[in-house]
C-alpha cells in the first residue's frame, strides 16, 4: 500500500466518506472529512496535514464527537500506519482542531480544521 | 548514494515517544498497570549504565593501554532521571528516598534503610507493532534504584510545577556478580496493530 492509500484508508475509517480536498466531489454530501495531503521524506521530520471534518447540521455535537473520534484513533502517542517501504507516524498537532465559521454557506455548515503531523518513517527503494 | 542508506528494517526497530516510569513492570507479558506509574514526565527519561573500567595492564612495560584482554568492568553508575509533573505521597517517598508516608504526610529518615531501595521501570513504545497485547517495548529496569538526585520541586508562575529526579540503581553484596540494571528489547506481534482510524 502506497503512503497515500495509507491515509485515504485511515481517513476513511470514521464512518463518513474523506476525500483528498483535490479530489473533492463538488457535490460532495455532508458529513464527510477532506484531507490536504502533504507527502514528506525519512529524516525530514513532521510535516503538517491539515484535516476539515464537515458537517451540515444545527448540533455541534456532531462534529466535535467526529473530532473526538479522530484524536482517540491518533492516541497520545500517535498511531502508525504500515505502507510501502515503512510506516507513517500521525501525531497530534498544535492546536489539535478548532470550530471555523464557514463563510458564504449557510450557517447549519460546521467545519472543524484539525491538525495532523505526519512523520514519514519510509525508506524508498531505488 | 551509495552509503546514504539505512537498513530495511530501521523502521520496526525504532523506540518512540517518552515511555513511563513505572514501580513494576513485567517484560514476560508486557502488561501496563497504569497504577504502577510513578509520575507524569516531561522532556523525556534519560537513562545511563556508565561502566567503569580498570586495565590491568595500564601499570605494566611494554603491554600498551586498552588490551582487550586485560580490561575488565568494576562496576556500573546507572541513573535513571528526568522531571515528573505529577506527584503524589508514593512518588514524594521515592524522591525523598529515606522517608516513610503516614496518611498524608512524608517525613524523611534519618537511616537509609533497606526497604528504601525498590526496582523502578522505564517502558517505552518500540517497532511498528506497538498497540495490543503483542506490543513491542523496550523495558529498563533498574535494581535496588534509590533516589540520588534529592527532593526538588521547581514551581513555575502559570505553569505546573517541576519535579526533577534522579534514581540511582544499586548493587547487593548479597550477590555483587548482579549489575543494578536489565534491559529488554521486545519487537511487537503481528496483527496487534490496525491501519484505520476506527
Amino acid at each position: 500500500m502506497t503512503p497515500e492509500a495509507a491515509i485515504y484508508q485511515f481517513m476513511n475509517g470514521f464512518g463518513i466518506p474523506a476525500y483528498a480536498s483535490t479530489s473533492t466531489p463538488s457535490d460532495a454530501e455532508f458529513p464527510y472529512i477532506t484531507y490536504d495531503l502533504v507527502l514528506g521524506e525519512w529524516m525530514r521530520g513532521e510535516v503538517n496535514m491539515s484535516v476539515n471534518v464537515w458537517y451540515r447540521t444545527d448540533s455541534e455535537a456532531q462534529p466535535n464527537a467526529k473530532v473526538r473520534e479522530i484524536s482517540q484513533a491518533v492516541g497520545l502517542g500517535g498511531k502508525l500506519l504500515p505502507c510501502d517501504g515503512g510506516v507513517l507516524w500521525l501525531k497530534k498537532g498544535s492546536p489539535w482542531a478548532q470550530a471555523v465559521r464557514v463563510e458564504g454557506e449557510d450557517e447549519k455548515v460546521k467545519r472543524r480544521y484539525v491538525n495532523v503531523n505526519v512523520e514519514y518513517l519510509i525508506i524508498e527503494g531505488e | 548514494m551509495k552509503f546514504t542508506q539505512v537498513a530495511e528494517d530501521m523502521f520496526s526497530k525504532l523506540q518512540l515517544n517518552a515511555g513511563v516510569v513505572l514501580t513494576d513492570f513485567n517484560p514476560a507479558t508486557g502488561t501496563l498497570d497504569k497504577t504502577k506509574i510513578l509520575g507524569a514526565t516531561s522532556g523525556g527519561v534519560n537513562f545511563t549504565a556508565q561502566a567503569e573500567f580498570r586495565d590491568d595492564g595500564e601499570d605494566i612495560d611494554n603491554i600498551p593501554s586498552n588490551a582487550l584482554e586485560l580490561k575488565h568492568i568494576d562496576y556500573y553508575t546507572v541513573t535513571l532521571s528526568g522531571t515528573m509533573k505529577t506527584v503524589d505521597t508514593a512518588a514524594a517517598k521515592a524522591l525523598i528516598g529515606a522517608a516513610t508516608v503516614s496518611g498524608e504526610k512524608v517525613t524523611p529518615n534519618a537511616d537509609v534503610a533497606s526497604t528504601d531501595f525498590a526496582d523502578i521501570w522505564w517502558v517505552g513504545d518500540y517497532s511498528d507493532v506497538n498497540t495490543g497485547n503483542s506490543a513491542g517495548f523496550v523495558a529498563i529496569r533498574v535494581l535496588n534504584a534509590y533516589s540520588t538526585g534529592g527532593f526538588q520541586l521547581q514551581s513555575n508562575d502559570n505553569g505546573k510545577g517541576d519535579f526533577a529526579f534522579e534514581f540511582t540503581g544499586h548493587y547487593s553484596i548479597e550477590d555483587m556478580e548482579i549489575h543494578p540494571f536489565e534491559v529488554y528489547v521486545k519487537a511487537g506481534a503481528n496483527g496487534s496493530t490496525g491501519t484505520t482510524g476506527a
